[in-house]
């Protein structure tokens, strides 16, 4: 063989090598556990909710959620839920991406797990939480602050130019009106119903019985546990075993899954001053009901 | 191959910079893939448990292997690497044929810059032209005259 070409070929053979080592060590066949955060107010963008600056994303929790599920290593995923819930569609999201997920899924409620948070943790296999969380919270909320007593204190006039009768509903500058009460009244009774029939069919209890826990009362865990809303006491290490059992797994690692903004924003999070301010100026200023969100 | 008419062992000078350009290939093809994957992780894994991480270990000695293996392998099939052909010297079996082991055991202080530190002091010690491990291995090296 001419020896330039066999240069060239081990030379071509080292590097072939040294690729597929590579590949080989960074390819980590042993078994592992999602571990996916949920913090704060859920909305789709993690901007949070007045006087709740800091939030978690959907849109991000979803993108995680898909990350975990398509990694063939990852047997089972654990929720670490503390939040008092948030917008409905992040939630109903969330949830719904959790019930589609084939592997087995454990929330683990750490401080809360209230409202719109119960509703993703309800869409769980499992539900974990200490005796002294807040769980529950079934309900749903659109109150927001109306100025209309101070604007007539202060001689300020809302001058009404809309072209539909409920184009301004919601708006700060103006009381509510009888009918717009009741058309507000009537969505949100809607929500409320089908959170109730969401969690009843999650958590296998019939729709009357949760409908009577679903007063927005918030639980303590040794509470909800009686009430069937969660299925065992206990923290992280209660959560892992669960997962290994429902996974049917002996030994796993805990790997935590969150994206990389979140981390950024632990190590710099002088952000949240300005989010708190954020959030007091969204309430004053925002509060119409094209701005405002209804939360569960 | 154009072989020599006189054995002449090849300078210190000519050795090292063959030493060099070697191990500038060796980085390249070897080195770089196995280390250019540490740096390509896409999420943050908080594992920040204190454990001895295995993948380092495995990456170091595939890397220690490898390179003793790209000299022994160019050696023994050419007596000579890409390095030691373009400054003209080669190595030499001072008994017999050069085997495959022969060409591992004179390359294996290679696998560590100290170790082949250690290996050439032998030659200052010594004032021979053989490191220790070239002894052992029964080779020099000749340049063409």
């Amino acid at each position: 063989m001419n020896k330039f070409l066999f240069i060239a070929l081990t030379l071509g053979m080292f590097l072939a090598v040294s690729y597929g080592l590579s590949f080989f060590v960074e390819s980590d066949f042993s078994d592992k556990i999602a571990l996916i955060p949920i913090k704060g107010a859920i909305t789709s963008t993690g901007d949070g909710i007045p006087l709740q600056p800091t939030g978690a994303s959907s849109i991000k929790i979803l993108e995680v959620l898909k990350d975990a599920e398509e990694d063939s290593s990852i047997k089972a995923l654990i929720l670490e839920i503390d939040s008092p819930g948030g917008t409905v569609l992040a939630s109903k999201e969330i949830a719904d991406k959790i019930k589609k997920i084939e592997k087995p899924v454990v929330a683990w409620i750490r401080g809360s797990g209230a409202s719109g948070a119960y509703w993703i943790a309800s869409a769980a296999d499992h539900i974990i939480a200490d005796e002294m969380s807040i769980v529950g919270s079934i309900g749903v909320t659109s109150s927001y602050l109306e100025f209309s007593g101070l604007l007539k204190e202060y001689d300020v006039t809302y001058t009404r130019l809309v072209t539909g009768e409920f184009k301004d509903i919601g708006t700060p500058y103006k009381e509510l009106t009888d009918k717009e009460r009741e058309l507000f009244m009537g969505k949100l009774n809607k929500i409320h119903n089908f959170f109730v029939e969401e969690v009843a069919v999650n958590r296998n209890l019939s729709v009357a019985g949760v409908n009577k826990l679903a007063t927005g009362e918030v639980f303590l865990g040794q509470e909800a546990i009686e009430l069937n809303l969660i299925d065992e006491l206990g923290g992280k290490e209660e959560a892992v075993n669960a997962s290994k059992r429902l996974a049917g797994i002996s030994e796993a690692e805990l790997v935590k899954f969150a994206d990389a903004e979140e981390f950024l924003s632990f190590l710099f999070d002088s952000k949240i001053a300005y989010q708190i301010g954020q959030g007091i100026g969204s309430v004053l200023v925002n509060s119409n009901l094209k701005q405002a969100e209804i939360r569960a | 191959m154009r072989l020599l008419r006189k054995k002449v062992p090849a300078t210190f000078f000519r050795r090292v910079i063959a030493y060099f350009l070697d191990a500038i290939i060796v980085s390249l093809i070897i080195g770089l893939p196995l280390a250019a994957e540490s740096f390509n992780e896409e999420k943050f894994t908080f594992e920040f448990n204190g454990d001895f991480d295995i993948k380092d270990l495995i990456r170091t000695t595939a890397v220690s292997i490898l390179t003793v293996l790209y000299w022994s392998v160019f050696e023994y099939n050419l007596k000579q690497s890409p390095g030691k052909m373009l400054l003209k010297i080669y190595v030499n079996p001072t008994d017999k044929n050069l085997t495959f082991s022969h060409a591992v055991v004179r390359n294996l202080s290679k696998m560590s810059g100290l170790l082949l530190l250690i290996d050439c002091l032998y030659m200052v010690i010594k004032k021979t032209n053989q490191r220790y491990l070239e002894t052992v291995a029964k080779t020099e090296v000749l340049r063409y005259e």
